[in-house]
C-alpha cells in the first residue's frame, strides 16, 4: 500500500489554519514604516543638522556686497508656552503623524510628542517616519483614497496637489502671529487661507574649499559677490592634466537640479519672471531666461570651469576636487555627513549675483514646509493636531532649535538677526539673502523633462541658447496647457525691500 | 440478503465512496486555485481593467471624479514630443538588446554544452548576473561608465583607444545601457537554450554525421529547427522584456531619469513619472495601454512567424 506523506485532509487543515493566522496577523498592529534605499547620488532633500562643528567664517565676502544687518541685542528668549492641559472638548484617542526619515528631526519630534502627550492625557500621537522615496506616494495615494493619517509632514512640492485636492484643513488664524512670518504672503496667496507652516527657508549659496583657495593664495574674504569675478577666480582654480582633462573643477555644477536652480536664480536676478502673471504659461525664452541659459553654457564652453565628463557636483566637491560649487543650504549637512574627508575644509558664502548687489532679487527660496492637517477627520481631533503644531513652534527657542537642526534660517522675521542664526556659517549665508528671495510656488514639474533636455542641448551640444529656449518654451507651454491643472504660481508676491 | 443485493449495496457504497472522493478532490483543487485566482484578479486583472478605463478619463490624484474625455489622452500622447521620443527609444533599445542577446546566449549555450566536465561551473558563472540585484549592478556599471574615472575608459586609454562619454553622450547612452542589459540577462537565456539543447536526441546528430554534414550544416539543419520552440519562447519573452524595460534605464540615466536630451527616455519610465510624480494617472494609463497594444500585436506576429512548421 502506498503511503502519502501528507494527506489531503491534513493539507486542507493546515492551509486553513495558516490563512486564518495570516488574516489575524494582517489585522493586527500598525505596520512598521518601510525604509527605502536611498538613491545613490541624490541626497535626501532634508538632511542632518548643522551641528556645533559647523565652521564659523572668519569673514565672509558677503560683508562687502550686502547690506549690514541691523545690530540688535540678543532677544530675551521667552519660556515655552504651556500647552492646554485638557484635550479639546474632552476628545480622547489617537491620531497618526507621518514623516520621512530625517534622524535629528525625528528625534526632536518624538521628544516633543512625549512632552505634549503629558499635558494631554488620553491623547496619543502615533509618529510614523518612513523612507523619503515612500512617503510622497503614500501620502498622496492615501489622502486621495481618504485613508491617510490625521496629519503629516508634507514637502513643499506635493503640498499643492493636496491643496488642489481639497483634502487639507486650513490653519486657524489665531495659531501664529502670521505678520512675523516670511512665508505668509506666499502661503496665503492662493485662496486667502494657510494650509501649512514653514520651519525654515533654504536658499542657494556658494560652497568653497578653503584649502584649494589657500593653495592659490586666495583669501576667503576675497571671494567676490558678482558672477563674472567669481568665474574668473574659478578659472584660476581649475586644473587640468596633460591631455586637457579637468582634474579639479573651478566651479562644479554637474547636476541638473543645481543647474536649474542657478537658472531660476539668474532669471530673478535680472528682474525677470518664470511665468506669465496668471501662472498659465512659461516665459523661459524671454531675455532673462535666454541670458541665464547662456550663463550655464558659458560655465562649460567659455570659462571651462567644469566638464560634463568630470565627476558629479557632490562627488567633486565632497572629494576635494572642486574649489566652488553651489546649491541649497540642505547640502551643508549632507556634505558633513557623507564626505568626512573634507571636514573643516569648507565653508559657505552668500550666492553671487550679476551685479554684486541683492536687487532686484537674489534668486529663489525653498521653504521647508511643516505639518499639514487632513480635512476628513473629527473637528476635535484636528484641533488637537493644530495644538501640537503650535507646540512645535511654541517659542523663539524652539524656532532657533529647529534652525540648527534643519540648517536653515527660521521663518520668523524677528529672529533673523539672532546670534544663533548669524553665528552659524551655513545658516547665516542664507539668512542674509532671505528678504530678496522669490518663492515661485507650484512649479509645473511635468515640464522638468523638457527643461533637462534643453540644458543637455546647451551643455552637451553647445546649441544656440535662443533657439533652444524657444523650442523648450513651446514644449513646456504645450505640457502646461494640456495638463489643464490650475497652478498656484506665487512668484509675483515677491516684494523686495527698498534698496 | 441475496448476492445480487449485496452487490448492489456494495456498488452503491462504492459509488458513494467515489462521489466523496470526487468532492474531496474538487475541494482540494479549489483550495489551491481560488486564492491564486483571487490574487490574480485583485492584483492583475482589476488594475489592468481600471487602468484601461482610466485611460479614457482625465483621472488625476485627488479629484473625486474623473471626467470622461474619450480618446483625448491617447491623442495627447501622440502629440507629446517626449512620448514619441520615448516610443522610438524603446524600440531602439529592443533592437539593440534582443538580437545580440539571443545570438550570444545561443552561442554560449552551445559552447557550454560542449565544455564537458566544467559545464555546471560555467553555467553557474554566466547565470550569476541574473540573480544579482538590478539596482546594485546598474549603479556599479554607472560608475564603470564614468567618463573621467570609470574603469572602462581607463582600460580604453591603456589600450590607446579613444574614450567615450558613455552615459552622458546622446549617441552612446542607450547602447551603454543595452550592453549592461545584455550582460545581465545573457545567463538566463543561455540556461533556457541549454535546456532546449538537451531535448534534442543524439540520434539526429548521429544521422547527420553519417550523412557527412559539417558543423555548420548540423547546426542549421538539425539544431536550429529542433530548437524552434525554445527559440520562439526566448524571442517572445526577450522582446516583451525589452519593450517593458524600466530598472536599468531609471538607475543609469541620471536624475531626473531620461538621459542626455531624453536619449534614454523609454515608455515605462515616462509612464511612471507621469502617473506617480505628476499624478496624471489617466495620461499615464493611456501611455501604458499604447505600449500594451504594441507588445500584444508584436507577440501575435511573432507567434505566427515563428510557429513550428515541421515535425521529425
Amino acid at each position: 500500500m502506498r503511503t502519502r506523506m501528507v494527506s489531503r485532509r491534513a493539507f486542507l487543515r493546515t492551509s486553513a489554519l495558516a490563512t486564518a493566522a495570516g488574516i489575524l496577523a494582517g489585522c493586527g498592529a500598525t505596520p512598521a514604516p518601510t525604509a527605502s534605499p536611498a538613491a545613490a547620488e541624490t541626497p535626501a532633500p532634508t538632511v542632518a543638522p548643522a551641528t556645533a562643528e559647523t565652521p564659523v567664517p572668519t569673514a565672509t565676502s558677503a560683508a562687502a556686497a550686502t547690506p549690514e544687518p541691523v545690530a540688535t541685542e540678543a532677544p530675551v528668549v521667552p519660556t515655552d508656552t504651556p500647552a492646554p492641559a485638557a484635550a479639546a472638548g474632552g476628545w480622547q484617542g489617537e491620531f497618526d503623524l507621518w514623516d520621512w526619515d530625517f534622524g535629528p528631526r525625528n528625534q526632536a519630534i518624538e521628544t516633543m510628542i512625549g512632552e505634549w502627550e503629558e499635558t494631554h492625557p488620553g491623547v496619543t500621537i502615533n509618529y510614523v517616519p518612513m523612507g523619503w522615496t515612500d512617503i510622497e506616494t503614500k501620502v498622496l495615494a492615501s489622502a486621495s483614497g481618504g485613508t491617510g493619517p490625521g496629519c503629516s509632514f508634507v514637502n513643499w512640492h506635493w503640498r499643492f496637489d493636496l491643496q488642489r485636492g481639497g483634502v487639507l484643513a486650513a490653519y486657524p488664524e489665531e495659531l501664529f502671529d502670521w505678520s512675523d512670518l516670511l512665508s505668509t504672503p506666499y502661503l496665503r496667496a492662493i485662496d486667502g487661507h494657510i494650509y501649512t507652516s514653514v520651519v525654515g527657508h533654504y536658499t542657494d549659496q556658494l560652497y568653497y574649499n578653503r584649502e584649494l583657495l589657500a593653495a592659490e593664495g586666495i583669501e576667503e574674504t576675497e571671494i567676490p559677490a558678482d558672477w563674472d569675478s567669481l568665474m574668473a577666480m574659478a578659472q584660476q582654480l581649475t586644473k587640468q592634466d596633460s591631455s586637457g582633462k579637468i582634474t579639479q573643477a573651478g566651479f562644479a555644477i554637474n547636476d541638473f537640479w543645481a543647474q536649474q536652480d542657478i537658472w531660476f536664480d539668474l532669471v530673478y536676478q535680472q528682474g525677470g519672471w518664470l511665468f506669465t502673471e496668471d501662472g498659465a504659461h512659461p516665459l523661459w525664452n524671454e531675455e532673462a531666461g535666454v541670458r541665464a541659459a547662456k550663463f550655464l553654457q558659458d560655465i562649460y564652453h567659455t570659462w571651462k570651469v567644469d566638464d560634463p565628463e568630470f565627476l558629479g557636483k557632490n562627488d567633486a566637491f565632497g572629494n576635494g576636487q572642486a574649489a566652488f560649487t553651489m546649491d541649497g543650504g540642505y547640502m551643508g549637512p549632507y556634505f558633513k555627513e557623507s564626505f568626512p574627508q573634507i571636514a573643516n575644509k569648507w565653508a559657505t558664502a552668500p550666492q553671487q549675483t550679476l551685479t554684486g548687489k541683492p536687487l532686484p532679487a537674489w534668486g529663489i527660496v525653498f521653504p521647508e514646509e511643516w505639518i499639514c492637517v487632513f480635512n476628513d477627520f473629527p473637528h476635535e481631533m484636528k484641533t488637537l493636531e493644530f495644538d501640537f503644531i503650535k507646540y512645535t513652534f511654541a517659542s523663539d527657542e524652539k524656532r532657533l532649535q529647529w534652525a540648527s537642526i534643519m540648517g536653515a534660517p527660521t521663518d520668523s522675521k524677528h529672529l533673523l538677526d539672532h546670534p544663533q542664526i548669524t553665528g552659524d556659517n551655513i545658516i547665516a549665508t542664507q539668512a542674509v539673502t532671505l528678504p530678496y528671495r522669490v518663492n515661485y510656488g507650484d512649479y509645473p514639474w511635468d515640464t522638468e523633462k523638457v527643461h533637462r533636455s534643453w540644458f543637455d542641448q546647451l551643455i552637451l551640444e553647445n546649441a544656440d541658447p535662443k533657439a533652444t529656449a524657444d523650442a523648450a518654451n513651446e514644449q513646456a507651454d504645450q505640457i502646461m496647457t494640456e495638463s489643464g491643472k490650475k497652478r498656484y504660481i506665487t512668484e509675483r508676491e515677491y516684494n523686495p525691500p527698498s534698496a | 440478503m441475496s448476492g445480487l443485493g449485496w452487490q448492489a449495496l456494495r456498488q452503491q457504497g462504492a459509488g458513494g465512496h467515489l462521489r466523496k472522493q470526487k468532492a474531496q478532490r474538487a475541494v482540494f483543487a479549489l483550495s489551491i486555485l481560488v486564492p491564486l485566482i483571487a490574487s490574480f484578479a485583485i492584483f492583475w486583472i482589476y488594475p489592468v481593467i481600471r487602468g484601461f478605463l482610466g485611460s479614457f478619463t482625465a483621472w488625476r490624484g485627488f479629484e473625486p471624479r474623473a471626467e470622461f474625455v474619450g480618446l483625448h489622452q491617447y491623442a495627447r500622447a501622440f502629440r507629446d514630443p517626449v512620448f514619441t521620443i520615448s516610443l522610438r527609444n524603446t524600440f531602439y533599445y529592443a533592437l539593440l538588446t534582443v538580437p545580440l542577446d539571443i545570438v550570444l546566449a545561443l552561442s554560449l549555450a552551445l559552447a557550454v554544452q560542449a565544455s564537458g566536465a566544467v559545464k555546471g561551473y560555467l553555467r553557474a558563472a554566466y547565470f550569476l548576473p541574473v540573480v544579482t540585484s538590478t539596482i546594485a549592478t546598474a549603479l556599479v556599471w554607472k560608475w564603470l561608465y564614468q567618463p573621467s574615472f570609470g574603469l572602462i575608459n581607463q582600460l580604453l586609454e591603456l589600450a590607446h583607444l579613444p574614450t567615450q562619454r558613455w552615459l552622458i553622450s546622446t549617441r552612446m547612452a542607450m547602447p551603454s545601457i543595452a550592453i549592461y542589459a545584455i550582460w545581465k540577462s545573457l545567463g538566463f537565456n543561455m540556461v533556457i537554450f541549454a535546456a532546449g539543447l538537451t531535448t534534442i536526441s543524439e540520434t539526429y546528430y548521429d544521422a547527420a554525421k553519417v550523412d557527412g554534414a559539417n558543423h555548420w550544416q548540423v547546426f542549421r539543419r538539425v539544431t536550429l529547427p529542433l530548437l524552434q520552440p525554445t527559440l520562439t519562447f526566448v524571442v517572445i519573452t526577450a522582446v516583451i522584456g525589452s519593450l517593458q524595460v524600466f530598472g536599468p534605464v531609471y538607475v543609469m540615466s541620471g536624475d531626473p531619469p531620461g538621459g542626455p536630451n531624453n536619449s534614454t527616455m523609454v515608455v515605462a519610465v515616462l509612464q511612471w513619472t507621469t502617473a506617480f510624480r505628476d499624478l496624471e494617472l489617466g495620461y499615464g494609463s493611456a501611455m501604458g495601454l499604447v505600449l500594451f497594444f504594441i507588445i500584444l500585436a508584436l507577440t501575435l506576429v511573432q507567434l505566427r512567424v515563428l510557429r513550428t512548421r515541421w515535425e521529425y
